[in-house]
C-alpha cells in the first residue's frame, strides 16, 4: 500500500519525462499518470487534519490524523481511536511508534540513506513491465464522485493497486490493495478531512502516556565493506534487491533502554511498487524450520538457516515472500 | 427490472446500513454458493464454514462492492476465493509457482468433476423436499402450475408469461403468488425440522 | 405483504415493494417465506443441496459485525500555495505511508491480539515441488523485534521503491502477461 503510494510518486516523474517523447499506445497510462499528478500536487506542502478507517484483512479501525508542513517540513501524528491508545509521529524522515499498551516506543531513523527528491529519477519501465496502468470510471466514493484508477498486476507474484481519486481538489479519498481474484486485502477511505493547519497544535504532540514506554531506537547504515555474508540473486521475476542495510541498536543512553545489540541485515527489494523486506538475524535454531503467516495484505515467511533466521515480510502474495526467501544463500 | 438490478438494490440498502436486507442475499444464494464449495471442498460441514466464511468476508468487503459487476459473479469470486484459502490453511496441497492458482481450482471446476459429497441425511433431505415439491406441483390447478413452471424452470419475466398465457400481469403474479403459498403449505412441516438454521 | 416477497423475488415488484419487505425484515415468518419461495425454485429447477441453510449462523455471526456504510467525507478547499511538483509527490508518499504505517503496525501486532494462523512448513522442499506438505498452527503474536522489522520495513520501502538503477532483466523474461 505504501509502495502503491510512492509509486504514484514516482510515476508522475514518469509522466513528466514521457510528456516529451510520447509514444502513442501509452495514451491511457499518461492519463492516469497525469490525474496522479493532481494527487500529488494536493498533497504537497498540504497541513491537514483528519479521520480514516483502516481495513486490512478481517479488521478495521479508525484514526486520527493531524499533518502540517511548514517550509517543506512535515511533522505528523497518527492516533488510533480504537482499542488501546497507540500513536505514531513522523518528524521528518524519522518515525517514532508509541505503543503504550506495551510500553514500548520503537524509533527508526534512517542514516545513509538517500531520501527524496535526490532519489526521484526511477525506473517506471521496469514498472509498467510488472503492473498495467489504467483509468477506470468515475465512482462514487464517500458521497463524492471519484475518478477510479487501477495499477493491475500482470502476474501472481503481486498485488493490484485501486485508488479513487476526487477530481477537482485530487484528493485521494480511497485506496485499496487487490488480489488476483478482485478481493480487497486493504484499504483506507477518509471520512473526515479538513485542510488547512486550524487543528490545535496539541494534536501533533504524543500523549503523556505514550512517552513513558521504553525506547527502542535502531539506525541503519551501509553494510561496511566486508561485512556483508548475504546475498539474494535468484530473485522472482520483475523484482530486484534495491538496498542493503545494516541496523544496528542506538546503545542505551538510560537505563531504561533495552539493549539490543545484535545487528541485523536487511535487504529492501521491490519491483517497483511493492517492497519486500528480508532481515537476517543470528537465532538459534530452536523454532520450525520454515513457517508461513498471513496477516492482512502483509505476507511472511520465515526460514532458518544454520545458526541464522531469515524474516521476509511484504505486502505481496504468498508465494512471493517464499520465492524470495529461498533465494537467500550465504556468500 | 432484472435480477440483477434487485441484487444491487439490495446492496445499496445494506451499504446504506441495512444489516437485515444481507439476509435476503444470504438467503438468496447460500445453496448456489454451496453447489460452487462443494466441488472444491469435499466434506459437507467444511462446505458450510466456507459458505458462511464468504458471506462474512463478503459483508465485510461490500464497502468496497463496485456495483457496475453483478453481486453474484462478485459474490462467486468470494466463495471460490475462499474455498481456495481453506484448502491451503488445511493443506491440501500447495503447487510451488503457482501456489493455489485460481484459474487450477476453476478448471478443476468446469471438468465436472462434480462429486455428490452430500452426507447420505443430506441426500435424503433434498430428495424429500424435491418430491413434496414436485408432488405439491403436481397438484395446483393448471394455470398456477403452468405459471410457477414458466417463471421458474423457464426463467420467463411475468410479461413473457402473461403473452405466453394470454392473461394481464396482475393475474400471473397473482398465479405464482398463490402457486408458492400453496407449495409451501406442503413444504412447511418438512423445513420446520430445520428451523432453527433458519434466519 | 407475502404478494409483495413473491414478486420481489421474481424482481417484479412495484416501487416501493423492497422497502416494505425491508422493514417487515424481523418478522420471522415472513424471512422463513422468503426462504421457501426461493427453495420451491430450487427444486422446480432440481438442485442438489436443498436441505442446506446457513442463513440463520450467517445472520448471527453479522450481529457482532460492525454496520457498513459508504463513509461522508467532509472537505474544505485547499489553502496552500502548490510547489514544485516532485515536493508535492514527496509528501503524499510521505504523508500516506505514515497513514498506513500506523495502521498496519497496530493492527497487525497490537497487544494481547494473535496474528493470523501460521502454516509452518514440516520440512524444507524446494518451491517447484508441488507436493511441499503444510500443517497449520496459530501463532501467538509475533515477538517484539519483528515488530520493529515492520516499522522498518514500512519506513524504508518508500525510499528503497525509489532507489534508481536499471530495470531488472529478468522481468523481461519471466515476467507473464495479462490475459
Amino acid at each position: 500500500m505504501i509502495q502503491a503510494l510512492i509509486l504514484i510518486a514516482a510515476a508522475l516523474v514518469h509522466s513528466l519525462a514521457l510528456a516529451a517523447d510520447p509514444a502513442p499506445n501509452r495514451a491511457t497510462a499518461d492519463n492516469g499518470m497525469a490525474l496522479l499528478q493532481r494527487v500529488a500536487q494536493t498533497a504537497m506542502t498540504l497541513s491537514y487534519s483528519g479521520v480514516f478507517v483502516y481495513r486490512s484483512g478481517e479488521r478495521e479501525e479508525t484514526s486520527r490524523i493531524a499533518r502540517l508542513v511548514v517550509d517543506g517540513q512535515e511533522l505528523e501524528r497518527i492516533e488510533v481511536l480504537d482499542g488501546s491508545a497507540r500513536e505514531v509521529i513522523r518528524d521528518g524522515k524519522e518515525v517514532k511508534c508509541f505503543l503504550p499498551g506495551e510500553n514500548r516506543v520503537i524509533v527508526e531513523r534512517p542514516a545513509g540513506v538517500r531520501g527524496f527528491p535526490a532519489l526521484l529519477p526511477v525506473d517506471l519501465a521496469g514498472l509498467e513491465q510488472n503492473y498495467a496502468v489504467r483509468i477506470g470510471r468515475l465512482e462514487r466514493v464517500a458521497d463524492t464522485n471519484c475518478q477510479a484508477l487501477v495499477l493491475e498486476p500482470r502476474d501472481a507474484l503481486r498485488y493490484g493497486h485501486q485508488l479513487w481519486i476526487e477530481p477537482n481538489s485530487g484528493l485521494l479519498l480511497k485506496a485499496g490493495l487487490v488480489n488476483k481474484q478482485g478481493q480487497v486485502l486493504e484499504s483506507f477511505t477518509f471520512t473526515q478531512f479538513s485542510i488547512g493547519s486550524t487543528f490545535a497544535r496539541q494534536q501533533l504532540t504524543p500523549s503523556a502516556e505514550s512517552q513513558s514506554g521504553r525506547v527502542q531506537q535502531v539506525q541503519s547504515s551501509e553494510p561496511r565493506p566486508g561485512e556483508m555474508k548475504w546475498v539474494i540473486e535468484k530473485l522472482p521475476a520483475g523484482f530486484r534487491v534495491n538496498k542493503v542495510m545494516m541496523r544496528r541498536a542506538v546503545k542505551p543512553a538510560a537505563a531504561s533502554v533495552t539493549p539490543n545489540t545484535q545487528d541485523v541485515v536487511h535487504f529492501v527489494i521491490s519491483d517497483g511498487l511493492a517492497a519486500v523486506s528480508v532481515f537476517i538475524e543470528a537465532a538459534a535454531a530452536n523454532k520450525p524450520n520454515e513457517a508461513i503467516t498471513t496477516a492482512g495484505a502483509m505476507n511472511f515467511y520465515q526460514r532458518q538457516i544454520g545458526d541464522h533466521r531469515a524474516i521476509v515480510m511484504g505486502e505481496v502474495p504468498l508465494v512471493t515472500v517464499k520465492l524470495i526467501g529461498d533465494a537467500i544463500e550465504r556468500r | 427490472m432484472s435480477d440483477r438490478d434487485l441484487d444491487r438494490l439490495l446492496v445499496e440498502r445494506v451499504q446504506r446500513g441495512d444489516k437485515q436486507a444481507f439476509g435476503l442475499l444470504v438467503t438468496k444464494y447460500q445453496r448456489k454458493l454451496a453447489r460452487l464449495v462443494s466441488r472444491l471442498i469435499w466434506n459437507s460441514s467444511d462446505v458450510e464454514d466456507v459458505v458462511q466464511e464468504s458471506f462474512i468476508r463478503a459483508y465485510r468487503a461490500l464497502p468496497d462492492f463496485r456495483n457496475d459487476s453483478a453481486f453474484y459473479t462478485w459474490l462467486y469470486r468470494i466463495g471460490v476465493n475462499s474455498a481456495k484459502d481453506w484448502l491451503v490453511s488445511n493443506r491440501a496441497r500447495i503447487s510451488a509457482t503457482s501456489a493455489v492458482d485460481i484459474e487450477d481450482v476453476e478448471n478443476y471446476e468446469i471438468a465436472e468433476h462434480h462429486r455428490d459429497n452430500d452426507t447420505p441425511e443430506e441426500v435424503l433431505m433434498s430428495k424429500q423436499i424435491a418430491a413434496t415439491v414436485n408432488a405439491a406441483v403436481a397438484d395446483l390447478p393448471e394455470d398456477m402450475r403452468m405459471a410457477v413452471s414458466l417463471r421458474e424452470i423457464d426463467g420467463l419475466s411475468y410479461e413473457e408469461i402473461a403473452e405466453a398465457m394470454n392473461t394481464p400481469v396482475g393475474t400471473v403474479r397473482s398465479r405464482i403468488f398463490r402457486a408458492r403459498e400453496a407449495i409451501a403449505i406442503k413444504l412447511r412441516p418438512l423445513v420446520s425440522a430445520g428451523a432453527d438454521k433458519r434466519w | 405483504m407475502n404478494n409483495k416477497l413473491s414478486a420481489l423475488l421474481d424482481a417484479e415488484h412495484a416501487g416501493n415493494d423492497l422497502d416494505s419487505v425491508c422493514l417487515a425484515l424481523s418478522d420471522v415468518q415472513l424471512r422463513s417465506d422468503w426462504a421457501d419461495y426461493l427453495l420451491i425454485g430450487d427444486a422446480l429447477r432440481a438442485e442438489t443441496k436443498l436441505g442446506f441453510d446457513i442463513s440463520a449462523e450467517v445472520m448471527a455471526a453479522l450481529e457482532n459485525e460492525p454496520t457498513v456504510l459508504a463513509p461522508r467525507l467532509l472537505t474544505t478547499p485547499p489553502d496552500a500555495p502548490q510547489t514544485r511538483w516532485f515536493r508535492q509527490m514527496t509528501a503524499l508518499a510521505a504523508s500516506l505511508a505514515g497513514v498506513l504505517l500506523v495502521a498496519w503496525v497496530t493492527l497487525t501486532f497490537s497487544a494481547n491480539e494473535t496474528v493470523a494462523p501460521t502454516i509452518q512448513i514440516a520440512s524444507a522442499v524446494p518451491i517447484v515441488q508441488p507436493a511441499t506438505e503444510l500443517t497449520s498452527t496459530t501463532s501467538d503474536k509475533l515477538p517484539d523485534h519483528l515488530q520493529d522489522y515492520i516499522v522498518a520495513h514500512q519506513a524504508h520501502s518508500s525510499a528503497g521503491t525509489l532507489a534508481g538503477g536499471s530495470r531488472n532483466v529478468r522481468a523481461v523474461s519471466a515476467t507473464r502477461g495479462v490475459p
